[in-house]
């Protein structure tokens, strides 16, 4: 029986990561506050840390509401607070991403500076992470700069959140220097996998409602063809590799396929 | 970009109702139950009783990105068990929920349990078969009951609003499965809802994005008014809504015919309904300000003293009333998720 599937067609416009910096010396970084309980306290001291071991300056630290006055985290930062960013920043740290709508704007805004190349790092936390990763890949943008500290940050004491910001100030100036973020690391891996017989995989799209992601494998020379995996092999290990992120399967389209 | 629609035809191999379900899960569709098998004749049928392009795009769904078409919407109300005749609320339904104000994207994301309610109002109501009586809510009318269930399917299959990724609600509620009801128009005492928004046209359709209603019960209020009102207000006065930190939420407040009746007959319009309880529905400032480490207050509310009681809401035409239900003294209130904004829609194809 033929019936039609019931999720029709998504747009699949891709976003991309903005440069990397070989160094943070002499940048200046802002934090962008969504308001969320203890997340300007957890983001300003991972700044401060950042600022302290790599030569950075702290700029700004803003909430994300009109004018910065005030913050809603269930909307897109105000258009206002986002032209201040761009004038006054090199990069960002945004979040916190621990709750659906907080997590779903959080990764709106960052995606969105992103595109204007201002590298954002979102903060989010152990318990929300699949939830960045589903959201980010359906954005578009499935390597996102995520800083993932322990759930939660609200309620928590100011000690203990100045001690993770401490501990996750490696984490966070690597994601800054680094061309990958978080899916990216996965892909990556893949990458240099098939790299080694002449072949690449680029991703085409991500389905966060079925944790389907589509990748094409490109294998610039026709006599490397037969040195690459098997596509079965292939989707295995890049679905076995994904699977923190978000994916449950991967479809690698084939050239070697439609060339039989 | 926009496939043929023959891209969407897949094959399964049974159209048995087990068989069909599991086929569905395995791809990640379905809300769990049953569903009826979207064959191009029923999908078609469906379309029928939309007058303009089926495969034209009208809107993207956060945060899935997916494309909104009519042939899109009519594959879930297939699904969903819709006839065609309600077909029409249910693209409305999606068209209105498309909104910018609504805040879709926040809507589907977020912990909160909020599921979009869908009220159909009037001459669809009879033609269509919706139940705007007794147990207007449900169980046991198919239309309300189909036509909240495909706007789910829509979220869930176009949107991406999946729980533990696109819909990161913490527990649900059962309204998530289904939520339309039709307003009461024979037995209200006012104009119909759409009307005193603005829409005028035969048939219209609000969505409002809010909880599960929270019931209020009144067998004394008769001839006092004050004692409905007081238990209405108690009902909002609650520091566990979202409405409570966003003062922005709009509420609605669901007149039983009975009630309605009480209120109408001591000279009361909508607008002094919501007024009273807009004055009368308050928690004290400095309460509030203990409560909530950020509170998105309009700037008049941000001068009270603590010991100035606020209202539930920034404007007393957020509160908005409808007659819906059948024999007895029950109404409701339905509150909001906060960070959206109802809209009321005409049914169009």
């Amino acid at each position: 029986m033929r019936i039609y599937r019931p999720d029709g067609d998504v747009d699949t416009t891709v976003a991309r990561l903005a440069d990397p910096l070989s160094s943070l010396a002499g940048y200046r970084v802002a934090v962008l506050d969504n308001g969320k309980p203890n997340a300007a306290l957890l983001m300003s001291h991972a700044a401060e840390a950042l600022a302290a071991r790599t030569g950075a300056t702290l700029s700004l630290v803003v909430k994300k509401g009109p004018g910065g006055r005030s913050a809603n985290a269930a909307v897109p930062c105000a258009p206002d607070v986002f032209e201040r960013l761009r004038a006054e920043a090199d990069l960002v740290i945004t979040g916190a991403a621990d709750c659906g709508s907080c997590t779903a704007y959080s990764v709106h805004d960052t995606v969105e500076l992103e595109r204007c190349g201002i590298p954002t790092v979102l903060v989010t936390t152990t318990r929300f992470r699949p939830v960045v990763a589903a959201l980010a890949a359906a954005t578009g943008l499935p390597q996102i700069r995520a800083l993932v500290v322990e759930h939660p940050i609200g309620g928590v004491d100011r000690e203990t959140l100045h001690r993770r910001a401490d501990a996750a100030c490696d984490a966070l100036i690597g994601l800054f220097t680094t061309a990958t973020g978080h899916t990216e690391h996965g892909l990556e891996d893949l990458r240099t996998l098939v790299a080694s017989d002449g072949a690449d995989l680029e991703m085409i799209d991500f389905d966060a409602a079925t944790g389907v992601m589509r990748m094409r494998l490109v294998i610039p020379d026709a006599q490397c063809a037969e040195c690459v995996m098997p596509r079965a092999t292939l989707e295995s290990i890049a679905t076995e590799r994904l699977a923190e992120h978000g994916v449950r399967t991967v479809e690698i389209d084939d050239p070697r396929e439609a060339a039989r | 970009m926009n496939r043929q629609a023959d891209d969407w035809l897949i094959d399964v191999d049974s159209d048995e109702p087990e068989r069909l379900m599991h086929a569905l899960a395995a791809r990640g569709w379905g809300d769990g139950l049953p569903l009826i098998a979207p064959t191009p004749e029923r999908v078609e049928a469906m379309l029928a009783t939309a007058t303009r392009d089926p495969d034209e795009p009208l809107a993207v769904l956060q945060p899935r990105r997916g494309i909104v078409t009519r042939r899109a919407v009519a594959v879930n109300a297939v699904l969903a068990g819709c006839a065609p005749d309600v077909f029409p609320v249910v693209l409305t339904a999606v068209r209105a929920l498309c909104r910018p104000e609504v805040n879709l994207r926040g809507v589907n994301a977020t912990t909160h349990p909020v599921a979009p309610l869908v009220i159909v109002h009037g001459e669809i109501v009879e033609r269509a078969g919706f139940n705007a009586g007794a147990g207007a809510f449900g169980p046991g009318n198919r239309s309300n009951a189909t036509v909240g269930r495909a706007v789910r399917l829509v979220l869930l299959h176009l949107a991406g609003a999946q729980p533990g990724s696109g819909d990161a609600a913490t527990q649900g509620q059962p309204s998530k499965y289904t939520y339309c009801v039709a307003e009461n128009g024979s037995e209200s005492p006012w104009e119909s809802y759409a009307r005193s928004r603005g829409v005028d046209a035969p048939s219209a359709v609000t969505v409002h994005c809010g909880e599960n209603p929270h019931n209020v019960h009144d067998q004394e209020g008769d001839g006092d008014p004050r004692l409905i009102f007081g238990k209405i207000a108690s009902a909002m006065a609650s520091l566990a809504l979202n409405n409570a930190p966003i003062s922005q939420g709009e509420w609605f407040v669901m007149l039983g015919p009975e009630h309605a009746h009480s209120l109408a007959n001591a000279g009361l319009e909508r607008r002094d309904i919501a007024s009273y309880l807009f004055d009368h529905a308050r928690i004290p400032a400095g309460t509030f300000r203990r409560h909530f480490s950020e509170l998105a207050w309009a700037e008049w509310m941000k001068l009270c003293a603590d010991d100035h009681a606020l209202p539930m809401t920034e404007h007393p035409d957020n509160i908005r009333v409808v007659v819906v239900g059948g024999p007895g003294k029950h109404s409701s209130v339905i509150p909001s998720w906060g960070m959206t904004r109802s809209v009321t829609m005409a049914v169009e194809g």
